[in-house]
């Protein structure tokens, strides 16, 4: 376990340093002014379009985290090798991968924190300035349920741009897969939807989809940002069902990626 | 020195030939510009976008209205193609978040006034109604549209009559489609609704309400009665009211609760207070 | 300054085959086959059938031609790449078992960090996951920082190290736990006559105290210097093992021994 997190400690400390970070929190306050911007142009539902834009920079930046920061230093860690620094001391393979995992995602955690607070705050400051216009039915409860879901997302995204990363020889060919797996995810269930729809009798485009549906993450399950708008309902079954299937999705990847990554030539 | 001047030559000239080139290319921008086009995102089928925006719909929803709002901000008159821009952009709008209300509003405010399109804006409505079941707007619209632009004040009264159920709605959505129902000839419903909706109501001034549209639906019902016991006697409607009295049909008339005489088409047999 | 003393009697080992005991082996290379298959064909082997034994206290040089797979005997040893086939032990203990690197200092060819952190900090990490005592290691690198004329960078991040400096750093990683043996991969390559002379000082630091070094090289004049026992490799395969003095004698000159030895070998290849 110590070596989890030493392992995670110096991922954190390169990655704290590292100026994509600054970006990012940079990107996200110039975001929450926009926002008060943005919400100026409508004239019903202020704080709905407060939470759109708010709870969409969150999602951005952890993405930009997990694209632009966290596999570029898995990355250099397989082409430069900077992984010697962790495989020539007493470490299993097993804790590099985990302790990678658990880093990656304390530095996406501290952003959305640190993002959600801010936005959290310009919706505040929105609602605060025209009350007359905020969605009757809205709750803070629901909003911070639907950041949690945005990590969680993130989360399985990270745990996703690990494997691709071990499993890949090229790091370009793993950010393909990484984004590639991001646009499936958000959109399997709605096609799947839509061809129901379609073909009430079913085909065979729809049982490869149900196929495919175990194999990519449900990413648009984590997409609670319409009920976070309005302050829909949000049954603590629905949310305890998510995550469970957030963190045994993740889990899973994790078991492949261990196994991947054990045999894999650092070389 | 001569390298010098040479290199502020070049400089120079790559100026000027900017300048001439951006000028020239504002003015021909400029001519396009007065052709209002909606982004040509909003050309593909409602799903695609859908599918497009990932998980950020509720954001595009945003776009797509404020891009609407700017087609019918942007001149006094729309051309016919620019208001099935301005549909078809809204259209888009409600498909990735049903639930905004500006959209709805937006529809309302313009669309119908300045098209024929009513089916559909009434399609976009049922949409907003079904997902904002906090709001009894969507159907208040949905039922004026029916009585004010397709005249149909069967449908008219259904859609206000379920919006009036809306927690918090109104209770001139219930007496007004309750008019609407009677004048279709379905005075018996709106009786009905109306003592379901009273026994609802809490608020004394929305009973008081609500019970003297009652009594002038009752009114009528006793009328209609009277008419329809006379028609059977005599083969036809009175020319007056008060004939179903002096003929011995009605003890005496009902009162109209809002202190007006009952309007009475003696040809139709239609009574409306 | 001890840290993880390696102690081969305390772990069982039943290959008696080579040698008596296993308290003097403390590397040892059985039978090692490697070959790199693309696209389901095997190529020629990169290793083929290599024994090599390293005693305890001895210092080690593994020469040969460029791509003759020296780097790659060392990176099985570190277990960064499988072998086809062999049994290779560090200290009577598997390599596959990650714990046998508590003994090991590891240099790579071109050692390269993170670059945001510093030399302390990264000493730190490394000493720590290797096992060091918390109260010691302050203390040791301190002394390993100045040792290594780093004492003046050592909170500054590693990016802005000159090519020296971060050898240097390397060499501290590699040392921060006191390892009983160093493997290092051509450690002099790519240094001016300065950083030279460090890293064969520092060999040389590690032969008086006892430790089993191992480095690859080709720079015959230095392996002379610093080497007791000498083993040559040539496309895989072990040519010669032995003192270098008797690597020497072969043709009176260490270089002329090399080549010929070299070209012979080819020759015989065909």
């Amino acid at each position: 376990m110590k070596h989890i997190w030493l392992v995670s400690g110096i991922t954190i400390k390169e990655g704290i340093r590292n100026r994509v970070l600054l970006g990012v929190l940079f990107f996200a306050l110039v975001m929450c002014a926009v926002n008060v911007v943005v919400t100026g142009s409508f004239t019903r539902d202020l704080g709905k379009v407060a939470v759109d834009v708010g709870l969409s920079t969150v999602s951005i930046s952890g993405l930009a985290i997990i694209f632009f920061l966290g596999m570029p230093l898995l990355a250099k860690d397989l082409d430069k090798l900077t992984v010697y620094l962790v495989l020539s001391r007493p470490i299993a393979r097993r804790d590099y991968i985990l302790g990678k995992f658990i880093g990656l995602n304390t530095l996406v955690f501290v952003s959305v924190l640190i993002l959600s607070v801010i936005t959290a705050i310009s919706v505040k400051l929105i609602m605060g300035l025209s009350p007359a216009y905020i969605p009757p039915l809205f709750s803070w409860t629901v909003f911070a349920m639907a950041v949690f879901f945005s990590f969680l997302s993130l989360v399985v995204m990270t745990s996703l741009s690990i494997l691709y990363t071990c499993l890949s020889s090229s790091t370009y060919m793993a950010f393909i897969f990484t984004i590639g797996t991001y646009l499936i995810g958000q959109n399997i269930e709605l096609v799947r939807t839509l061809l129901k729809q379609a073909n009430p009798e079913g085909s065979l485009t729809l049982s490869l989809l149900s196929a495919a549906s175990w194999i990519f993450p449900n990413l648009s399950a984590f997409d609670r940002k319409t009920s976070a708008a309005y302050g829909l309902d949000f049954h603590w079954s629905t949310f305890g069902i998510t995550t469970a299937y957030a963190v045994s999705y993740t889990l899973l990847v994790l078991f492949i990626t261990v196994l991947v990554f054990n045999r894999r030539e650092l070389t | 020195m001569k390298n010098l001047a040479v290199t502020f030559a070049a400089g120079f000239l790559v100026l000027v030939f900017y300048t001439f080139s951006y000028l020239g290319l504002q003015g021909a921008r400029h001519e396009m510009k007065a052709d209002i086009q909606a982004s040509p995102l909003f050309n593909l089928p409602e799903h695609v976008t859908r599918v497009l925006a990932l998980e950020f719909k509720g954001l595009m929803a945003d776009y797509a209205v404020m891009e609407a709002g700017s087609i019918v901000g942007k001149k006094e008159k729309l051309t016919d193609a620019e208001w099935k821009a301005v549909e078809r952009v809204l259209g888009h709008a409600i498909s990735l978040d049903p639930y905004f209300q500006q959209t709805y509003m937006l529809l309302q405010g313009t669309v119908p006034w300045h098209t024929d399109d009513h089916e559909m804006t009434i399609d976009l409505l049922e949409k907003s109604r079904d997902h904002r079941f906090w709001d009894w707007i969507p159907g208040f619209f949905i039922g004026f549209d029916y009585f004010y632009f397709l005249k149909d004040n069967l449908k008219a009264s259904e859609a206000l009559m379920a919006a009036s159920s809306v927690k918090d709605a109104p209770p001139a959505l219930a007496t007004f489609g309750a008019r609407l129902a009677q004048e279709v000839g379905k005075n018996d419903t709106a009786i009905a609704f109306l003592r379901m909706m009273l026994e609802k109501e809490k608020d004394q001034e929305k009973r008081d309400m609500l019970q003297e549209r009652l009594d002038a639906h009752l009114a009528v019902a006793v009328l209609e009665n009277g008419l329809a016991v006379f028609h059977a006697k005599y083969g036809k409607n009175p020319e007056r009211l008060d004939i179903l009295v002096s003929s011995g049909v009605l003890p005496r008339l009902p009162e109209n609760p809002y202190g007006k005489p009952f309007i009475y088409d003696n040809a139709t047999g239609v009574i409306k207070f | 300054m001890t840290a993880g003393l390696c102690q081969p009697s305390l772990f069982i080992n039943n290959r008696t085959k080579f040698f008596a005991t296993s308290e003097h082996m403390q590397i040892s290379i059985v039978n090692l086959n490697k070959s790199y298959k693309r696209h389901g064909e095997k190529r020629s082997p990169v290793i083929s059938g290599l024994n090599l034994f390293i005693e305890k206290g001895e210092s080690f040089g593994f020469l040969g031609p460029n791509g003759a797979g020296k780097s790659t005997v060392i990176k099985i040893l570190m277990n960064f790449i499988r072998s086809d086939s062999g049994e290779i032990e560090i200290c009577g203990e598997s390599i596959l078992n990650s714990n046998v690197r508590r003994y090991v200092g590891y240099l790579p060819e071109q050692p390269i960090f993170y670059d945001h952190l510093t030399a302390e900090e990264l000493l730190r990490y490394g000493g720590k996951a290797s096992g060091v005592q918390d109260d010691s290691l302050e203390e040791r690198i301190s002394w390993l920082l100045d040792r290594l004329n780093l004492s003046h960078a050592k909170k500054k991040p590693i990016r802005t190290y000159s090519k020296g400096m971060t050898q240097r750093t390397g060499l501290a990683l590699a040392m921060v736990h006191d390892p009983d043996i160093c493997i290092l991969d051509e450690p002099m390559s790519g240094l001016d006559p300065m950083g030279r002379k460090l890293v064969a000082d520092f060999i040389l630091d590690m032969r008086t105290a006892g430790k089993t070094v191992f480095f690859s090289s080709h720079i015959l004049s230095d392996v002379e210097r610093l080497c007791d026992r000498v083993g040559v490799l040539n496309k895989g395969k072990l040519l010669f093992c032995g003192p270098i003095d008797e690597f020497k004698n072969l043709t009176g000159d260490i270089e002329r021994s090399f080549v010929s030895m070299i070209e012979n070998d080819n020759r015989g290849r065909g």
